[in-house]
């Protein structure tokens, strides 16, 4: 019979490593998506999962049970996606020119080579592509509940409860980063 | 409603966040209005490319690889901890505990220590003393006065010489070596304790100061240690040492004994975490560019089947889906 994640946490609290690899087990799949899927990078989502895991074996012995092991873990994962910057200073410095400026009008098809620009060389071209490139030009916090929304289909509720902020800063999120996608991609559809 | 307004709303709907009435209140609004309902459709066609642009799955490959890493990684981190943490950590706990049983048994080990230090420590130096190298390596588990202790000063701090002493029961004067972890005698040893002795303690210790040993850039691979290994792996008592000595082979050159024995693990260990490290190191082996031979095949078709495990089970089945 498999024990409860309680029971499990209890277990590694008091130094059993195999109750830690369980709980590891039971959850790190996911934690590697969601870390994958808002890198897009897979170097860096086996960094992410790392540090992720780190910090949550330093953590578990002071974990009061106050919430759910799963959104404990799933908090911590994202705030290590936020505030992962390792050799990505090219793209922070865009973050910080174009994310964040929220009267930007660029669009992303403004920004391609003159010879893309046209529609149909856009819409043959690989619109993925394009869309995880706007996607890395979000704010962190913004791309983080894009990402949890889209990619791993949680509720505004539940993606509230992991980022540890209301609902309507979770709306606003999502209707920032969605209207600025919108804009970014009007000259590639 | 104002054009924000609605674009909320269209959001709201198409990321399935609004409650019946609300939704058939929005699709009556879109119904009724042909600019509104172009808007719509225009947000409808970018939630569509977002949808399709979904990044793929993690693969089973990054997975693993990935946690091979964490646990390399959260096995340095636990070994980080000293030994004054350790006994802080002890006394903590059994300060919470209970008051008197941590005051008596302060008291005792205080008591101890000292009778300890007036008893043993000129007999100590006197072994230290009589130090030789004139151990016969071939015949190590069967000299004649065996292993008495082992001194490891840290495990997990290089440079510290590890002491070995032999014999010093009986009457027989004991005979004391000091070498580093990279000295074949003390390899050696360290391998003959793992199978002889019985503090669980000294056995963990000795496994990762051999653990370290592995990972220099001097290690020679020594079949006596190898096989001290696989010993400790199939047999041990304590999971731990089990787990250790399996962590251990790992990075020796694959070959046939150590596939039997992780093999045995798999088929016969009653710990599930183990037999899991059994599977994961014969994934690794696929990783690294191993095939897996019909043994290998067979013993997985039968976890597939009937180990108790479901992460066994399914791990089993998928590692014979990936070779087939």
């Amino acid at each position: 019979m498999s024990l409860s994640d309680n029971q499990l946490i209890i277990n590694a609290q008091k130094g059993d490593m195999e109750a830690f690899e369980k709980l590891v087990y039971k959850y790190d799949r996911h934690v590697l998506n969601i870390a994958k899927s808002f890198r897009n990078n897979e170097d860096d989502a086996k960094d992410i999962y790392q540090e992720v895991f780190i910090r949550v074996y330093r953590g578990l012995k002071n974990f009061q049970f106050k919430s759910e092991f799963s959104t404990w873990l799933f908090r911590v994962t994202t705030n290590v996606c936020i505030s992962y910057n390792r050799g990505k200073k090219q793209h922070d410095s865009i973050d910080r020119e174009i994310g964040n400026d929220e009267e930007n009008t660029t669009t992303f098809a403004d920004q391609l080579p003159g010879e893309l620009r046209t529609d149909d060389k856009a819409v043959g071209s690989d619109l993925s592509t394009h869309i995880n490139n706007a996607l890395s030009q979000l704010p962190p916090q913004q791309k983080m509940a894009f990402t949890l929304k889209f990619y791993q289909d949680y509720k505004i509720k539940e993606i509230a409860e992991i980022m540890q902020c209301n609902e309507g800063t979770i709306k606003r999120y999502l209707f920032t980063a969605t209207n600025k996608m919108r804009e970014k991609l009007k000259g590639l559809r | 409603m104002n054009k924000e307004k609605f674009l909320e709303k269209a959001q709201l709907y198409l990321m399935d966040e609004l409650n019946q009435s609300e939704k058939i209140e929005f699709e009556n609004l879109i119904m009724e209005n042909d600019e509104l309902r172009s808007e719509f459709d225009s947000v409808k066609q970018v939630f569509e490319s977002l949808t399709t642009s979904r990044p793929e799955e993690v693969d089973e490959k990054l997975l693993f690889s990935a946690r091979n890493n964490l646990m390399r990684s959260i096995r340095n981190e636990a070994a980080k901890e000293t030994p004054s943490e350790k006994i802080l950590k002890w006394l903590k706990n059994i300060f919470v505990v209970n008051y008197k049983l941590s005051f008596g048994s302060l008291t005792l080990v205080v008591i101890g220590v000292f009778v300890g230090y007036f008893l043993f420590y000129s007999s100590s130096n006197q072994q230290i003393a009589t130090g030789s190298k004139s151990v016969d390596l071939d015949n190590l588990s069967q000299y004649e006065t065996g292993i008495s202790n082992i001194r490891i000063p840290n495990p997990f701090l290089k440079g510290g010489d590890i002491e070995v002493i032999f014999g010093g029961t009986g009457g027989t004067s004991p005979i004391s070596y000091k070498g580093t972890a990279d000295d074949p005698i003390i390899q050696r040893a360290l391998a003959t304790a793992l199978i002889t002795q019985e503090n669980p303690g000294l056995k963990l210790r000795t496994v990762n100061t051999l653990a370290s040993t592995v990972e220099s850039d001097q290690f020679i691979p020594d079949p006596k240690v190898k096989s001290a290994l696989i010993t400790a792996m199939k047999n041990d008592k304590n999971p731990a040492v089990r787990r250790e000595a399996l962590n251990v082979l790992q990075k020796f050159s694959f070959d046939k004994e150590i596939r039997d024995a992780y093999l045995y693990v798999l088929s016969n260990d009653s710990n599930s975490g183990l037999r899991v490290a059994a599977i994961n190191a014969l994934a690794n082996l696929k990783v690294q560019g191993n095939s897996l031979d019909d043994k290998i095949i067979n013993v997985l078709n039968k976890k597939a089947e009937s180990d108790e495990s479901d992460f066994i089970r399914l791990r089993a089945a998928s590692l014979i889906k990936e070779v087939k």
